[in-house]
């Protein structure tokens, strides 16, 4: 497992921060109804290459933690859809992770160098891969 | 040398405009160039508006006849939402027209070898990845003053298709407009461009090309390019003009009206 | 589907369809390119849109759902996009896999079939958007039996992988080919433990994944160069599921681009089914 955030510290604060409405509104999820089974983060098929895990992402968010903006997971995330199948509650956590990635993307940052595409990959590939990590 | 040419073109055509007095002028209209109101004749194009007002052109102007693709401008008309593009030479004023000049496209073109890159509809998507980013929200079809399905080409590229890349960019003057529009960030006409030249090197070279190739090498003009070298300026202008109204390409004589697009209005 | 009497018209001018669902509230412009095809659906006077990629499907049909779920945004796309006609709403996505069960029917393939496929050990592999999110997928998320039953109809034997359902890696391939190599050496690893002579997708972008990352990791013999067909006792092969009802229904093998295939699969083919 890639660096994980230290959790010792979690503290709630008393208000929900802007960005954790921010990201509901974006992602349309209610981060809240989570209840920390952890269903998701066993389906998840890419946590080797996570930082967060799923489940742990939507706890800090729970918790208004600003770590998990700048967390590798939802770069890592393939919209994948597996999490979401499994939620009990019904959050559909990729959506969470796409508004995670659009916080950034906004900003202009990316999660893709057009210089680094590895050669013969197909259309489908890069359709997909510019609209989910570039801005 | 380009100075001097840009003068001369200026001054062949303060002669279209100066030629009548603005007293005799009946029909007036106001456009704003870069924010700042200028009364200008109502028939005049918005290149010549522009030079009416007392600009003058050391970039952003070329042939005049709408085939460098050098003068693109966007503008909006009062009243009106839309920001419209245009070519400067072929656009007439409107009134309550705001205008600016986009004399470059800021584009960085890759370098390519053509002679080492196959046929091959892949390399478009190796040199241009960002083809990938379309949306397909066809702004920059509605930018382009050519009129050309720009989209279509477009999704022609990421499909890989250098014929239908190749029919629906022909008429592309690289202007630029397309790219100064899309909101993915696509070089378009750039990419045309290397379809086209990947397209044309697949195909065979044509016969009579072969043939006319074998006659040059042969010499056979060399005599002809001799004569022509050793013209002095006015008899090379006489012998245009001579070929031009042969072709009824050119009346009374007149070279600075030449057009050769339908649209134009020199 | 000439064969099994059944008529598909190309679209024209279509576009592409951004092959990825936008998983946001506020981006209407990743509608666009889906909401022009339908309205080019639309002035064909058709009502359905049949797809053969299972991204193109989830996108497509997801699109349509989201814009006919609220008049408002499709007013707003529609406007947006003033050089088009209205799209007024109505179109059905379809995946060929649900035409061929629904519609054509698997009994009907059945009787089609010319060259059976006795003895194929076969893996349907579903990935993801054919089977994602509940309510739009084509079968169950979990137990999907579309593909199974098919190649059964084809006199092939299904089987069953538990990683059928998982992530290829799909468009991360493209940003992490790491992540996508190790989605692959266990999806192949565990079709290759049960015995399949094939595995059969509904996706392109999750062929191209097997095929690529199993030549570069997967086994460890894989070079990741392109092989000559004898390559095919190093890897397992993957195929289109319309190469293999192709193949079943007598289509002649040199139509169905089999020697594009990076893993050649006509050894496994002719082994078991005798060419
Ligand atoms: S395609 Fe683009 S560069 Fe070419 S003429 Fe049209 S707008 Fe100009
Ligand atoms: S403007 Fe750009 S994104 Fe829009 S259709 Fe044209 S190429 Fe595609
Ligand atoms: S000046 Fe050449 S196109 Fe306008």
């Amino acid at each position: 497992m890639a660096d994980r955030i230290d959790s010792g510290t979690l503290r709630i604060p008393a208000r929900e921060p802007d960005f954790v409405r921010r990201v509901e509104e974006l992602s349309g999820e209610d981060v809240f109804a989570c209840y920390q089974c952890g269903k998701c983060s066993a389906g998840c098929p890419f946590t080797s290459g996570m930082d967060l895990l799923p489940a742990e992402v939507l706890r800090l968010l729970q918790l208004g933690d600003g770590r998990v903006l700048g967390a590798r997971s939802p770069w890592v995330c393939a919209s994948c859809l597996a999490c979401g199948v499994r939620c009990p509650k019904g959050v559909d956590i990729a959506k969470v992770m796409e508004a995670l990635r659009l916080f950034a993307l906004r900003r202009g940052e990316t999660g893709l160098r057009l210089g680094d595409i590895p050669p013969g990959v197909p259309q489908i590939a890069l359709v997909g891969a510019t609209r989910k990590l570039t801005p | 040398m380009g100075q001097e040419i840009m003068e001369r073109i200026r001054e062949a055509n303060e002669a279209v405009i100066t030629g009548i007095d603005d007293a005799d002028i009946k029909h007036w209209v106001t456009i704003y160039i870069m924010g700042k109101a200028y009364r200008v004749p109502a028939d005049i194009t918005l290149m010549q508006a522009i030079e009416y007002a007392g600009y003058r052109f050391v970039r952003g102007a070329g042939c005049r006849a709408g085939f460098c693709g050098a003068c693109a401008t966007v503008y909006r008309v009062a009243g009106d939402w839309r920001l419209k593009a245009a070519l400067a030479c072929q656009t007439r004023v409107e009134d309550g027209m705001y205008l600016v000049q986009i004399p470059f496209a800021p584009a960085g073109k890759p370098a390519y070898d053509l002679e080492k890159e196959p046929p091959e509809g892949s390399v478009l998507l190796r040199y241009f990845p960002e083809l990938a980013r379309c949306v397909a929200c066809n702004t920059c079809t509605k930018a382009c003053p050519q009129e050309l399905e720009v989209m279509d080409y477009i999704q022609a590229a990421l499909r890989g298709d250098l014929a239908a890349v190749t029919e629906l960019s022909f008429d592309c003057i690289q202007c630029g407009l397309c790219s100064i529009r899309c909101p993915a960030e696509i070089v378009h006409y750039h990419v045309a461009q290397l379809a086209r030249r990947l397209y044309g090197k697949s195909l065979p070279v044509p016969e009579h090309v072969e043939e006319r190739v074998r006659e040059v090498e042969a010499g056979k003009y060399a005599e002809e390019f001799e004569r022509i070298m050793s013209l002095g300026r006015e008899e090379i202008e006489e012998l245009y003009r001579k070929e031009q109204r042969e072709k009824g390409g050119l009346k009374s004589g007149d070279a600075s009206r030449v057009t050769r697009n339908g649209r134009g209005e020199g | 589907m000439e064969r099994l009497g059944y008529e598909l018209a190309e679209l024209p001018r279509w576009n592409c369809c951004g092959t990825v669902y936008s998983l946001s509230t506020d981006d209407l412009m990743r509608h666009v390119a889906p909401v022009r095809n339908f309205v080019r659906v639309q002035e064909m006077g058709e009502g359905r849109l049949v797809t053969l990629c299972a991204m193109c499907y989830n996108t497509l049909r997801r699109s349509a759902q989201f814009v006919s779920a609220d008049p408002e945004r499709l007013q707003r796309i529609n406007a947006f996009m003033d050089e088009e006609p209205d799209y007024r709403g109505g179109v059905e996505v379809l995946h060929l896999l649900q035409v061929l069960r629904d519609e054509i029917t698997f009994e009907a393939v059945e009787a089609k079939v010319e060259r059976p496929l006795y003895g194929l050990r076969v893996a349907p592999y579903y990935g993801c958007m054919l089977l994602r999110p509940r309510g739009v997928g084509i079968d169950d998320p979990d137990r999907p039996e579309t593909m199974e039953l098919l190649f059964e109809h084809l006199g092939a034997e299904a089987v069953d992988t538990p990683h059928r359902v998982e992530c290829c890696g799909a468009y991360q391939t493209v940003a992490d080919p790491g992540l996508a190599r190790e989605r692959v050496a266990e999806i192949v690893g565990a079709a290759s433990r049960r015995g399949a002579d094939l595995i059969v997708t509904s996706c392109p972008l999750c062929t191209y994944n097997l095929e690529r990352h199993q030549l570069v990791a997967g086994d460890g013999r894989g070079t990741g160069a392109r092989h000559a067909s004898h390559v095919s006792r190093h890897g397992i092969p993957v195929l289109y599921f319309t190469q293999l009802l192709a193949f079943a229904l007598g289509v002649p093998e040199e139509e169905l681009g089999f020697a594009d295939a990076a893993i050649d699969p006509r050894p496994a083919l002719s082994q078991r089914v005798g060419g």
